[in-house]
């Protein structure tokens, strides 16, 4: 009886992770140049990317293009340097420590960094169209430290809103 | 086999025999209602459910088919562009937040591989690789897409195509299956959805060993949400995908192909990879007209229920319709039904529709006089003391003057959502009989349905 050859057929197979330098990696290009730049906080150029990832050197630019417009990742033109260097918007804590949820329209990412002084809490808005997926809109970072008194000072002026609508009514009255 | 956690767990709040109602919770401030479901192929059934969200149950989720989901999105993107009162409808955004929406791949497609939809198919691998984790650029995404359409009409009803999508003949040396994946995980997130069953391989008797291929096709899908979810990235639950094709299912003969499916499913399972089993079978009109196969399928629904109970995690028949509630009875979660009721393959190629008005009308499901009435029928009950169908209360049950005169405005604005109000009034019923312990209510209503249906009752 001839062997099916579907039975040779590994996950390996399917995933195309044989014979890539040795090095088995089912991640995309995409996570793999997010991991690369996360690596190097000093900042990376197109042409490392490239290199260490085994992609060309335009593919590596619109990747590296559409992570900074995700804002995951941002760019500078160093003085003295001709290339444009890449940088990591902040480096994850633990990978737990990323969440992010719908509230209506907005989808709220929060993440913990590590920062230079203390880790950092980054509050990302997002939106979602069926246009373009789910784009960053912004983002602010909080240092750790600081987190319970900006939560109590958003209490605060959304209080005196409430104040305010409170005052508005009687006047109307 | 790759070990995970588990992201999401069944909870159940009534129980009889093997059937049991509860919900799913998918994430902390998600709970998806398990029983019945839409499920939205077309662009016309995305008008529908759209315009008639009023009629789904908080947390009932949609399932829409992955390979056409670009083009469901197109007509939801100019839906949204429009104004409510144009419309009629609610936002796309809106209906993914308040229905957990599950993408998964009708086997018929790959399988049967008529040019027509695989072309549009293609079209979607082109517009959506771009933005997937792969980021391919647009030459590559039409250069892939291309090499997926030929080879696949190329090799109609075999297993040639996945022999060849597993090799690295493109220049970027990666092979298709692994585009496909990358493709299936991108529109699912495009969608918003919560839920993805992996385009796996159909299971056919002809060739046993595409039990195996599927199953290695679905861990590698497993393989790379593990990784995605490992990173601390945003990727939908995964459900353990198995189709079948309609001769695996013998009269009354369990056969080692299902028993090897089972195996699989229990493993794929026990590995936390999967957060539940996701069926589809191929043939269900021919099935349903022999007691005996329709019997070996109930007898594998049950036997994956029991699997996926064992390890607080659903069973999910796609397409299923009404035999859905048979399911039901045997500890089947979920099933999914098509807005026009039918349960045969979806991607053929069209025409010779034109005149014909069974076709192009469509059924209506009437629960009461427990019939799947056609336009004629509808027609007729017009005239009748009480006209019309049913009355469900939350739709019209009359068809208007406009709606009957034109097949699209009677099947987007009356008859889809009348299907719609009907499934959920039927599967609201089965509740209510679960409430007051009857252990098989679904089969016990199925069994007075006119033929073919009734086989889905009978023991």
């Amino acid at each position: 009886m001839t062997p099916d050859p579907l039975d040779e057929i590994s996950v390996a197979d399917i995933l195309g992770e044989k014979d890539r330098g040795g090095e088995p990696d089912s991640r995309g290009v995409r996570s793999l140049v997010l991991a690369l730049v996360r690596q190097n906080p000093d900042g990376v150029t197109a042409q490392m990317v490239a290199g260490s990832a085994g992609i060309s050197l335009t593919w590596a630019k619109q990747v590296l293009e559409g992570l900074s417009h995700q804002r995951e990742i941002y760019s500078r033109v160093v003085p003295g340097v001709r290339a444009t260097l890449y940088y990591p918007n902040g480096k994850l804590v633990h990978k737990f420590l990323q969440d992010s949820r719908e509230f209506g329209e907005q989808v709220i990412r929060v993440s913990v960094h590590e920062g230079r002084r203390t880790n950092r809490v980054q509050i990302q808005e997002r939106k979602f169209s069926l246009l373009e997926g789910e784009k960053v809109q912004g983002s602010i970072f909080v240092d750790i430290d600081n987190v319970e008194d900006v939560l109590d000072f958003i209490r605060e002026v959304v209080g005196r809103m409430d104040r305010l609508s409170a005052t508005q009514e009687m006047e109307q009255k | 086999m790759r070990a995970a956690t588990r992201r999401t767990m069944v909870t159940v709040q009534k129980e009889v025999g093997d059937a049991y109602v509860g919900q799913w919770n998918l994430d902390p401030t998600t709970a998806l209602s398990l029983g019945v479901a839409p499920f939205v192929k077309s662009r016309e059934d995305t008008q529908v459910v759209l315009r008639s969200a009023e009629l789904l149950p908080e947390g009932q989720p949609v399932e829409f088919s992955g390979f056409s989901l670009h083009r469901a999105l197109r007509t939801a993107e100019s839906m949204d562009s429009r104004a409510d009162e144009e419309t009629g409808g609610i936002r796309f955004a809106d209906l993914a937040s308040s229905h957990p929406v599950m993408v998964s791949f009708p086997p018929d497609l790959m399988w049967l591989a008529h040019p027509g939809p695989v072309v549009k198919f293609a079209e979607g691998i082109q517009r959506i690789l771009p933005e997937s984790e792969l980021s391919s650029t647009p030459a590559d995404s039409l250069r892939i897409a291309l090499a997926i359409q030929n080879q696949l009409v190329a090799s109609p009803q075999s297993f040639v195509f996945w022999r060849a999508a597993i090799r690295r003949d493109l220049p970027t040396h990666v092979p298709l299956t692994r585009y496909l994946i990358d493709f299936s995980i991108a529109v699912a997130a495009r969608a918003r959805a919560k839920l993805l069953a992996p385009m796996a391989p159909v299971i056919d008797s002809r060739t046993p060993n595409s039990v195996w291929l599927a199953h290695k096709v679905n861990l590698a899908f497993g393989d790379v949400i593990a990784d995605r979810v490992n990173e601390g990235a945003k990727a939908p639950a995964l459900l353990y995908a198995l189709s079948f094709n309609p001769g695996v299912f013998e009269a009354d003969s369990p056969s080692e192909t299902l028993s090897t499916a089972e195996r699989n499913a229990s493993a794929a399972l026990q590995s936390g990879l999967f957060e539940g089993i996701w069926v589809a079978i191929r043939g269900l009109p021919r099935i349903s007209l022999s007691a005996g196969r329709v019997n070996s399928v109930l007898r594998l629904i049950r036997r994956l229920g029991v699997i996926a109970r064992a390890n607080d995690a659903p069973l999910w028949w796609s397409r299923a319709g009404l035999a859905g509630l048979a399911a039901a009875d045997l500890g089947c979660a979920g099933s999914s039904f098509s807005l026009n009721l039918r349960c045969d393959d979806l991607y053929v190629d069209g025409g010779g529709m034109a005149g014909d008005y069974t076709q192009t009308y469509g059924k209506v499901l009437n629960p009461v006089a427990r019939d799947l009435w056609e336009y004629r029928q509808v027609r007729r009950s017009l005239d009748a003391p009480e006209p019309g169908l049913a009355d469900l209360g939350p739709c019209r049950h009359i068809p208007n003057e406009l709606e009957l005169a034109s097949p699209s405005k009677y099947r987007v604005f009356f008859s889809k959502p009348y299907n719609l109000a009907a499934m959920n009034y039927l599967y609201s019923d089965w509740k209510a009989h679960i409430g007051q312990g009857e252990t098989t209510p679904g089969r016990e209503y199925l069994q007075t349905f006119s033929a073919p249906t009734n086989q889905w009752g009978l023991r």
